[in-house]
Order: C-alpha cells, then structure tokens, then sequence
C-alpha cells in the first residue's frame, strides 16, 4: 500500500460522509451527463433520465466496487460486528458468562494436561534409552534412602551388569539463616568400563 | 448494412485506456468513457459498472489524481489528470500491450 492510497483510506474512515457525499456526486455527474446527451438525441427529459439509468446499471454495485477499492469494508464491517457482539453480550450477560467460563475452563484443562503429557511423553529424561534406566536405594526393615554417589561409584565401577551410570545428589545449604533444599544434578554420566 | 458488434473489453485493457486517455488535459468520467467510445467509432464501449472503480483504483495507485471542478456546463464534476506516475505506468502498460498485440500477430499469420 503506498502513501497515496494510505491518504485516501484514512480519509475515507475518518470522514465517511464527505467521501460517500463525494462518491454520490460523481455517478449523479455521470447520470445526468448521460440524460443529457439522450435529450440532445431528441427524447423526452423523463425518457432520457431513464435510459441513462438503464446503461449505467445498478447504482449501489457500482458504489459497492468503489467503496472495495477504498479497501474500508473489511475495517468497517469488522467495527460492525464488534458492536453487534457487545449488544448480544450486554442484553444477555448470563450466557455470555457461562460462554466465557466455558472456554475458559476448556482451555485451562487442555493447557494443565498438555504440560502434563509433554513432561511425561514428548520430553523424556535426558539419557540415551531412558527405558533401560534405575534407580538405586537401600532398605532395611526399619528405614530406607538412596545411595550416595561416592558409593554408587564404589559398587558399579567393576559391575559389568550397566553401561552408564548417572548420579545426583540433594544438597542442603545454610544461607542468610534459612535452610534451603535444592537439587544438584552432579556431575557423572560415563562409561563404567572406563577406568576411574 | 450491419452494424458492427460492440466488443467487451479485454481484461486489464481498461487501465490502459484511461490512461492513455488522460494523457491530455483532465477529464470528468463521463468524458472518458465517451472519448474511448468516440475514438475507437463505437467499437468499444466503456461500461460505467467498471469505469468508476477503476478510476478510483488508479487513483489510490496513484497514478491519477483527482479533483473537484467545473464542467463545461457549469456544474461540480470530479476531474481526473495523469500524475508522473501514471506516465510512467502509462508507457509501461503500453509496451507490454505492443509486445502481446505483436506476438499474437505474428503467431496468426504464420502458424
């Protein structure tokens, strides 16, 4: 769209009766410029009016294709719809709540499960055949925990029962006098065979 | 004697012609579609349904210009003038005109 036609379109929504009144006295130029030349041919003035009418063809379809190459319509039937949709929603808020809440609700549901689904099965653990993977701990009658990595190492570094083995460990730290929890991924995934 | 058949304009040929006719001095609606009718002896004929919108379709291509005058007898029309623009389209369009109406010659004569 150029500067020229930008012009023009702003003109056009902005003043709409100037441009309509503008656009009506051109075709009514035409028409009767039309009549005119039929009456110089010898017909009656009702006559002439008449057929001038005729070989023009539809007044409005003609204005219509003006108006498109303004290129307003789609600016001013969308401004038509929203008004037609904030009436439907004022006379009727009941239904347009229960609208809202629907999708709303809908769209919640939808957004919860997807995070669930992607952690679960589009983003799986980060491990070459995350299938093949355990987890280690220890139980006795009385407790249980998990196995430090110190000793994960210890174990399997002459097992040849695993490939890889991948340990982390959860670190408690003392800062500005609160405790804070917070999970190290530490550090090791390599080959058990290699020599450590 | 027959009289011989109006034709319907080609598509896209409309440009053309408003331009071209409006090379001159600038012209109401209705003198150009009588120009194009008188020049071309009642061959083609301008149909009002698409004059207007192609005039303001040029126009926001910018390659005429409108504005508010006198007719001839007196009253307020809505005068069209070719801008440098439209001269340029103008010679463009009628280039591309030359070359189609050429070829198509040739491959009527001699294929």
């Amino acid at each position: 769209m150029n500067w020229n036609s930008l012009k023009l379109r702003i003109r056009a929504v902005f003043w709409k009766t100037r441009a309509e009144d503008d656009l009506e006295d051109e075709l009514q130029f035409h028409l009767s410029m039309e009549a005119q030349k039929h009456q110089a041919s010898g017909l009656v003035e009702a006559e002439a009016a008449r057929k001038a009418k005729i070989s023009f063809g539809g007044l409005d379809q003609v204005k219509e294709a003006c108006r498109d190459t303004r290129g307003i319509s789609l600016i001013e039937s969308t401004l038509q719809d929203l008004r037609y949709a904030l009436k439907r929603v004022l006379r009727e808020p009941w239904f347009a709540i229960t609208v809202v809440a629907t999708i709303g609700l809908g769209l919640g549901l939808n957004t919860a499960l997807f995070t669930v689904f992607n952690a679960a099965v589009l983003r799986p653990l980060p491990v070459r055949d995350p299938d093949s993977l355990y987890q280690f701990a220890w139980y006795t009658r009385s407790s249980s925990g998990f196995i430090s990595p110190e000793n994960v190492r210890q174990v399997f570094n002459h097992s040849e029962a695993f490939l890889d083995i991948l340990t982390y460990e959860t670190v408690f730290s003392k800062s500005a006098g609160q405790f804070c929890r917070g999970k190290v991924k530490s550090s090791y995934l390599g080959k058990v065979e290699s020599s450590y | 004697m027959t009289k011989p058949k109006r034709l319907d304009l080609l598509q896209g040929t409309l440009d053309l012609l408003i331009l071209r006719t409006l090379q001159g001095d600038p012209m109401h609606g209705w003198a150009i579609s009588e120009r194009i009718q008188q020049i071309s002896e009642d061959v083609l004929q301008v149909n009002q349904g698409s004059l207007y919108p192609a005039l303001h379709r040029l126009e926001h291509q910018g390659w005429i210009a409108a504005e508010w005058g006198v007719s001839e007898l007196g009253r307020r029309a809505r005068f069209y003038q070719l801008t440098s623009a439209g001269k340029k389209q103008l010679q463009l369009e009628r280039g591309n005109w030359d070359r189609l109406s050429s070829a198509i010659g040739k491959v009527l004569e001699h294929a």
